[in-house]
């Protein structure tokens, strides 16, 4: 899906869930990382996902500064118009996402934007990210395993350490790109999987660590 | 049926010294406001000793440490910003510095970065930067995100080849070096 499509709304073979739903679900894996967090040390967060008030709020107990991204809008919004195959994504997530040469980050918050992504993209992605990373860095992602995923990536808000709440805001659906496993060492390998659980709704959640 | 422990007994107010309260009357309010109107633009630097609403354009810079500073709806600012309370319901291009407080309302837009020891992002607002949560704001502001997206396009090439630096290794261990725990489903 090139970045003008992104825009095309739901195709013929789309299909629809009744309604936006909201729920509150664990999370072993953000629950592993913020017991691993210190309150004496500062940490440098990258917030890929939109700017959620409890999310903020939840990380700025931690002493940190925290990067704001709202990637999904910024691809949405980019006013990229092509016929042609040719993009040239390195300097596109250059464009989009522009850090600092300097810049490292600790963690990377990219809740479930992957599933949004084409292989090249999500390549193009990573390997833009991964500069701005140290080894050690980790990064959380959730990866639908499942045929159909939201037509836009839900609002995840972290109630607690052990607890995050989920808002899908769409009721129409769209193929998922199911990565798996293989797929995410060659678009990300400069990540290992630290840990990964399967979720009830489908949603695999991974804290990858940047070698 | 009913517990003793259950009933809630009215406790008596603890007795407190009557400390006398200013209430300002609507003059006064009026006066310890300033208020760039919608049909205003101000270029350059504003700085004094009253709280400050823009519902205008303001360009340059607002300094006006010990006071709040409101961004209305119809405010469209591209400056930095340094203020006690900094309220934004409008847009604002710019670094924003808060001696207390920050609040993006859920109508404000904010491209820049943001430094107070409290932040508040509201539902619906839009925001991209960076945000500070250290108790005492930097005087030395981060580079705007133009800027930063200028050095960005500079250094794609000088940071393909380049190695990760020394000091890398101190920052700080997530713990997470060691070998992972098995995958659970």
């Amino acid at each position: 899906m090139r970045w003008f499509r992104r825009f095309s709304g739901p195709s013929d073979e789309a299909e629809t869930v009744a309604s936006s739903q909201t729920e509150i679900r664990p999370s072993l894996a953000l629950s592993t990382l913020f017991r691993q967090l210190r309150r004496d040390r500062k940490y440098h967060i990258l917030e890929l996902g939109p700017p959620v008030g409890q999310n903020i709020e939840f990380l700025g107990r931690y002493p940190c500064r925290i990067r704001v991204e709202d990637l999904y809008r910024t691809l949405s919004s980019f006013d990229y118009v092509s016929g042609s195959d040719s993009v040239d994504f390195e300097a596109v997530f250059q464009y989009l996402l522009p850090f600092e040469k300097d810049t490292r980050f600790d963690i990377l918050m990219a809740w479930d934007i992957f599933n949004y992504l084409e292989r090249e993209e999500f390549l193009y992605l990573m390997r833009h990210l991964s500069r701005f990373c140290h080894t050690g860095s980790v990064l959380y992602a959730l990866i639908a395993t499942g045929k159909h995923i939201p037509d836009r990536p839900a609002i995840y808000r972290i109630l607690d350490e052990n607890n995050v709440e989920c808002e899908i805001t769409t009721t129409v659906l769209r193929a998922c790109p199911r990565y798996h496993d293989v797929d995410l060492r060659q678009l990300m390998p400069s990540f290992r999987v630290y840990n990964s659980y399967l979720l009830r709704n489908g949603m695999k959640e991974y804290l990858f660590v940047s070698n | 049926m009913w517990k003793k422990s259950d009933m809630q007994y009215p406790q008596p107010e603890p007795h407190q010294p009557s400390v006398p309260v200013h209430n300002p009357s609507p003059v006064e309010q009026l006066r310890e406001r300033a208020i760039i109107g919608s049909s205003i633009t101000v270029i350059g630097e504003i700085s004094g000793d009253e709280d400050l609403v823009i519902q205008g354009r303001v360009e340059g810079r607002i300094e006006l440490r010990q006071h709040n500073v409101t961004v209305g709806k119809n405010g469209r600012v591209k400056a930095d910003i340094r203020g006690k309370i900094i309220s934004v319901e409008g847009e604002v291009h710019g670094n924003i510095f808060g001696e207390e407080k920050i609040v993006i309302r859920s109508t404000g837009v904010l491209y820049g970065n943001i430094t107070a020891p409290r932040v508040t992002l509201e539902d619906g607002s839009k925001f991209k930067g960076s945000i500070d949560m250290d108790s005492t704001p930097t005087e030395k502001p981060a580079p705007h995100r133009d800027k930063a997206a200028a050095e960005s396009q500079k250094a794609l090439v000088e940071t393909k080849a380049e190695p990760k630096k020394e000091d890398d290794l101190k920052r700080p261990d997530l713990g997470f070096k060691t070998n992972p725990p098995v995958a659970r489903s």
